[in-house]
C-alpha cells in the first residue's frame, strides 16, 4: 500500500480515531514517502495531535522509503504544483509507478488529489487503474476485505461526515453508509 | 586487509561480505586520472544493520596512494559506500554517461524527440539520482542545463561505426548494437535495486518528458532550474509573453496540474 498524506490525516486528525487506523494499517504493508511524512507530521502538530503520529512510528507494518539512491518523484515533479510538491503527491505517483512493475508486488495506491488524478490518468494508465479513493478503500475494508467491522466503518463515516472530511459532500457520505449497511451498492 | 579502489569504483557502491574492522582502504592513482586529478576528499560510510557511519578520507595526494580507515566494528555483512568522488577520467565519463544514454534511449522503443529533449531528460535522470550525477556535469546555456558529453556521445555514434546512437529526423535512438547493450545491462543487473529504480525513472521521465515540444520543455526547465538559463533579456522576453499560451496548453492536454499551471502563469484557470 502506498497513500498520500489524506489517507492517515482522515484517521489521526479529523476524526481522531487511531485505533481503527492501526486495525487497517496492521492487514497491509505500508510505504510512506519522505514529505508524506513531513506533511503527516506538521498537519498534526498544528492540529496539536502530535501524540497520534506514535501510531504511524511503532508500526512495523509502515517502512519510509529511502529517497536517497533514485528519488522517483524527483522525475516528475516539474508537472506538479508547489501545493502539491509539499504534500508528496509526485513522490507517491513516482514511487507506486516503480512498485507496480515490481514482480510480486500486489499494489494499491491511495490518491485523493483530483488534480494529480487527472495526470496519472493520462500518463499512467496502468497506475491510474489501481488508484483508490481513501473512502473507497475505507469502504472495501469493511465490505471486501473484512478488516473492520460494519459497526467500526459506519462510525468512520459518520464522524468523517460530521467533522466533513475530505470535503466530500454530506450526500455521499449518505451514499456510502446507505451502502455499507445495505452491504451493497446503492 | 586492504581494499583497492580504482576509476569508475569510485563512484559505486560496493557490497562486500568480509569484516571491514581495522580495514584499509587503498585509494591508488592510475594512468590518466592521477594526471587529472579532480578531487580532495571521499566522503564514505558504513552501514550495518541499519547503523550509518559516515566519515571523511582526505587524499593526501591525487598522485600518490593514499590510505584511509573506515569506522566498524567486526561481524560479517557491511558494505560501503564511496560518495561525491570524480575519479573518472574523459573516456570513463563518456562511458557513464552513455550508459545512462542507453538507459533512457532503451527503456522505450520511441526514438526520444530531439537532442535537446534527451540533453534535460539525462538531467532529471541526474537530478534523481545521485550517482547519475556522479558522472555528469551540467553547466548553465541559453537552453537550459547542458552537457557537451551528451552531445559528442550521439554525434560521435552512428550504425556505421558501431556506435550506440543515431540522430535523424524522428530523433534520437539506439542503433543495432545500443539496443543490445541495453537487452545486456538488463540481464546483468535485473535484480539490482539501484538498476531497476532507474531504469524505472527512466522510464517515467520518457512518459513525461518525450510528449512536451522544445517551448514547452524548456518553460518547464526554467520554472525549476532558472539559474541554468544564460538566456539574454530579450529571450526572456520573448518567453515571458508564449508562458500563457504554453500553460494553457500543456494543461488543456492533460501534461501538467491545474496547481503547476497556477504557478507557471500566476493566476487561477479562467
Amino acid at each position: 500500500m502506498i497513500a498520500d498524506s489524506t489517507f492517515y490525516l482522515v484517521f489521526l486528525k479529523d476524526i481522531d480515531k487511531p485505533l481503527y487506523f492501526k486495525k487497517i494499517v496492521d492487514a497491509h504493508d505500508f510505504l510512506l514517502a519522505p514529505l508524506v511524512d513531513s506533511e503527516i507530521q506538521h498537519r498534526l502538530k498544528k492540529h496539536n495531535k502530535s501524540a497520534n503520529y506514535a501510531y504511524i512510528v511503532n508500526n512495523n507494518k509502515i517502512t519510509k522509503f529511502d529517497n536517497s539512491k533514485v528519488n522517483l518523484g524527483a522525475t516528475i515533479k516539474y508537472f506538479f504544483g508547489p501545493s502539491q510538491i509539499k504534500v508528496g503527491e509526485h513522490e507517491v505517483v513516482g514511487h507506486a509507478f516503480h512498485l507496480l512493475h515490481t514482480p510480486n508486488v500486489d499494489l494499491c495506491c491511495i490518491l485523493d488529489d483530483k488534480d494529480a488524478r487527472r495526470i496519472v490518468k493520462k500518463r499512467l494508465l496502468a497506475l491510474y487503474n489501481i488508484l483508490k479513493w481513501t473512502t473507497d478503500f475505507i469502504k472495501d475494508s469493511c465490505c471486501v476485505s473484512g478488516v473492520l467491522e460494519k459497526d467500526e466503518c459506519i462510525q468512520i463515516f459518520t464522524d468523517m461526515k460530521k467533522v466533513g472530511s475530505l470535503k466530500v459532500s454530506d450526500a455521499r457520505y449518505d451514499r456510502i453508509l446507505n451502502e455499507i449497511k445495505s452491504g451493497q451498492p446503492v | 586487509m586492504q581494499k583497492s579502489l580504482f576509476g569508475a569504483d569510485f563512484c559505486g557502491l560496493l557490497q562486500q561480505t568480509s569484516d571491514f574492522c581495522n580495514t584499509t582502504l587503498t585509494f591508488a592513482t592510475e594512468g590518466s586520472f592521477a594526471t587529472k586529478p579532480r578531487f580532495g576528499s571521499v566522503k564514505m560510510s558504513v552501514v550495518k544493520s541499519g547503523l550509518l557511519k559516515k566519515g571523511w578520507c582526505r587524499l593526501k595526494s591525487a598522485f600518490k596512494p593514499t590510505t584511509c580507515y573506515i569506522f566498524g566494528r567486526t561481524t560479517s555483512f557491511f558494505y560501503y559506500k564511496i560518495f561525491g568522488a570524480r575519479a573518472m577520467n574523459d573516456e570513463q565519463e563518456k562511458a557513464c554517461v552513455e550508459r545512462f544514454l542507453i538507459l533512457l534511449l532503451g527503456v522505450d522503443n520511441r526514438p526520444v524527440p530531439s537532442i535537446v529533449h534527451l540533453d534535460k531528460e539525462l538531467f532529471v535522470l541526474s537530478e534523481a539520482a545521485p550517482r547519475v550525477a556522479n558522472c555528469i556535469k551540467f553547466s548553465p546555456s541559453p537552453n537550459g542545463p547542458h552537457s557537451e558529453l551528451v552531445y559528442t556521445s550521439v554525434g560521435d555514434s552512428s550504425e556505421f561505426n558501431k556506435g550506440s546512437f543515431v540522430l535523424d529526423a524522428e530523433g534520437v535512438r539506439l542503433t543495432g548494437d545500443g539496443r543490445m547493450r541495453f537487452q545486456d545491462s538488463l540481464s546483468e543487473w535485473r535484480t539490482n535495486p539501484f538498476f531497476s529504480e532507474t531504469k524505472s525513472a527512466s522510464e517515467l521521465i520518457r512518459m513525461f518528458f518525450d510528449d512536451l515540444t522544445k517551448e514547452e520543455l524548456l518553460l518547464l526547465m526554467r520554472s525549476e532550474h532558472s539559474g541554468y538559463f544564460s538566456s539574454t533579456a530579450e529571450d526572456a522576453q520573448r518567453e515571458s509573453q508564449d508562458r500563457e499560451t504554453l500553460s494553457l496548453e500543456m494543461f488543456r492536454n492533460n501534461k501538467i496540474t491545474e496547481s503547476k499551471y497556477e504557478e507557471l502563469v500566476g493566476h487561477p484557470i479562467d
